[in-house]
This record gives structure tokens, sequence and C-alpha cells, in this order.
């Protein structure tokens, strides 16, 4: 499988503690949206976007879920979790949204050489 | 690929550099991640003999770490030293 | 952008206020009567099968809280009218121009965001 010109988008950070995780997704769905295949790997806080029993509540705010069920719609459909994530925030993948797919922790150094652009959020 | 790395060597942020370096990377501690000079067990010192760990002069200078990075493994680089290694690299990922 | 200037009333008695690029300001005045005036501003008729993708734009929104661009557009588009229609030609001949940006606007929805 060949990854050239395949954006790796990285979230490392969680649903309102900045607007880290609103960047990181806008900037895969603008990717997604001209055509480009975008993968996402949710590393440590990241994870909790894809918390699926997520409500909108955070006053003020967009929530998060909404976005990210609407990946589907934009072909964005790798969601990469590490297993040592699930393990360091006490998760497990039936607690996440459907379609996630769990890696194991020694496959990140190759996940991330084989994109030709990976950007971290 | 060159790591940037800005936060303390046990962050998250460093932590998550870890797990994703490959054979032939860089690595450049910059800003708080320079503090990595006080500890000589540090993961990334570890991984050293296939990644090149890079440290901002200056931030060591600046945090009174000169000594430290005298006494280690790490090699120095100044600004010029900062501007190559990005251009020596085509891919580049800031951990922060 | 903020210049008050740029904003104008959407011809009609209940002056109804668009921004600069002709989006409602206020989503909450949107009625189908509302569509039908902003589809005239814009110099289409509503015809069923317009409204047809009108109510899939705002589906689109009313589950994700965005406007589509023009890729999921296009997908929520097959999915819900079938292929057929579900192309972008298709969504050119009826919105001609910019169909995710037309589509939006006339929906009574914001500005699509990852959208050329």
């Amino acid at each position: 499988m060949s990854h050239e010109h395949e954006r790796l988008v990285i979230i490392r950070h969680a649903p309102y503690s900045s607007n880290a995780l609103r960047e990181g997704l806008d900037v895969a769905l603008v990717a997604a949206a001209f055509g480009q295949t975008v993968s996402l790997l949710f590393l440590g806080q990241g994870v909790l976007a894809l918390l699926k029993e997520q409500v909108a509540g955070a006053p003020g705010q967009k929530a998060t879920l909404p976005t990210i069920d609407m990946l589907e719609m934009y072909d964005i459909d790798q969601l990469l979790v590490p297993q040592s994530t699930l393990d360091a925030l006490n998760l497990q993948v039936t607690q996440l949204v459907d379609g996630v797919t769990v890696v194991a922790n020694d496959t990140l150094p190759e996940l991330v050489q084989r994109h030709s652009y990976v950007m971290n959020f | 690929m060159l790591h940037i790395l800005n936060k303390p060597p046990h962050s998250e942020a460093a932590t998550q550099m870890l797990s994703t370096l490959a054979k032939g990377d860089s690595i450049l501690l910059i800003e708080d991640a320079v503090q990595a000079l006080l500890h000589a067990d540090w993961q990334g010192w570890n991984a050293a003999t296939d990644v090149n760990v890079c440290v901002l002069k200056e931030d060591a200078a600046s945090r009174g770490l000169s000594a430290a990075a005298l006494n280690g493994h790490a090699t120095l680089v100044d600004m010029e030293g900062f501007v190559e290694l990005t251009a020596q690299h085509t891919k580049i990922l800031s951990w922060y | 952008m903020s210049d008050e200037s740029l904003y104008r009333y959407l011809a009609s008695g209940e002056k109804i206020l668009l921004d600069p690029e002709g989006y409602l300001v206020e989503q909450a005045n949107w009625n189908e009567g509302v569509a039908e005036l902003l589809a005239e501003d814009e110099g289409l008729t509503l015809t069923e099968e317009h409204w047809e993708l009108i109510r899939v734009v705002r589906d689109f929104y009313a589950r994700y809280e965005m406007a589509p661009a023009m890729r999921p557009l296009v997908k929520a588009t097959k999915q819900a009218l079938g292929d057929e229609k579900g192309r972008s030609v298709y969504l050119m001949s009826l919105f001609p121009g910019s169909p995710p940006k037309r589509l939006a606007r006339i929906a009574g929805l914001p500005k699509p965001t990852n959208c050329l």
C-alpha cells in the first residue's frame, strides 16, 4: 500500500482544551475537500474527541462529535488510535465512535515515516 | 524526519515524540526541551545511536545548562545550525 | 468585512438582513418563502429538483452542524437521492457556479467552511 502524497494529521489535544483539535480537524477537512487522502492519528488526549457519548455542552462552543461523524462524508475513514493511548486513558475501544482502527504502538514510527505530509495538532 | 521538541523531556509531547521515532531521524531540543540535559537516562539519549539529537545552544545557555551539555553526548547547534537542520530534512514535525 | 454598509436587506417587507456575501445574518429568519426570495435574488427559480437539494443540505447541517463543501455535498446527495443525482454536473446544472455556496445561501445556512 503506497502512501505517497497522503496526509497524516496527528490530533493530540482534547476537546475544549484549546483550539488545537478544531484546527487539526479543519486542516483535515480542507485537505479532503480538495481530494487529498487524509488519515487521522489520535494520540494521548486527542482520543477524547472520539468518545461516542459526547453531547453538546461546553458553553458557547461547537460540539466535537458532529464533526467527527462528518469525517466519513469527506471520505476520511482512517481514524487511528494506538493501543498505548487507550491504555493510558483507561479507555476501551467500545467507548469510541464506530470505525476506529486500533494500531500497535510499534507501528507508529513506520506510520509517520510513510506519509509524505505529517502535521501535528 | 526532523522532530522539534519544545516541551520538557518527560512531558506528554516528549513521550509522544519518542513513540514515533524511527532510525535515521533527528531530534532538535529547543526551549523547555533542553532540560533533557539534566536527565542522562532520558529515553531520547538512549535512542541516540540511531537518532541524531541536537540541542539549541542559545536555549541551553539561557537556562544555565551549557555545562551540562558539555558533559553529555548532546550535539550543540546554534541558530545557523537550526536553519541547516531544517534545510536538510524534507519532513519536519513539531512537538509542542 | 464588518463594515455595516456592506450588509443589505433582502427585497421583502420583512427587512431580512443579509451579510456581504449574501448569507442570512439570522438563520432563524429562514422559511420556504425566504428561500424563494433568496433564490430570486440570485436569479434562480426554485423547482422541485432544487428543493430536493435544499433539503439535502439542511439535513446535512442538522446532523453535522456545518454546511457541506462540494465533495461531501455530492456524497450526501448520492445517499439521499441516488447515483443519478449524486454527481457534480447535476448540482452545477441546478446551482451554477459554486453549488455548495449557493445552496447554503438559499437554504439559510452559514457559509460552507473548507470550500473555495
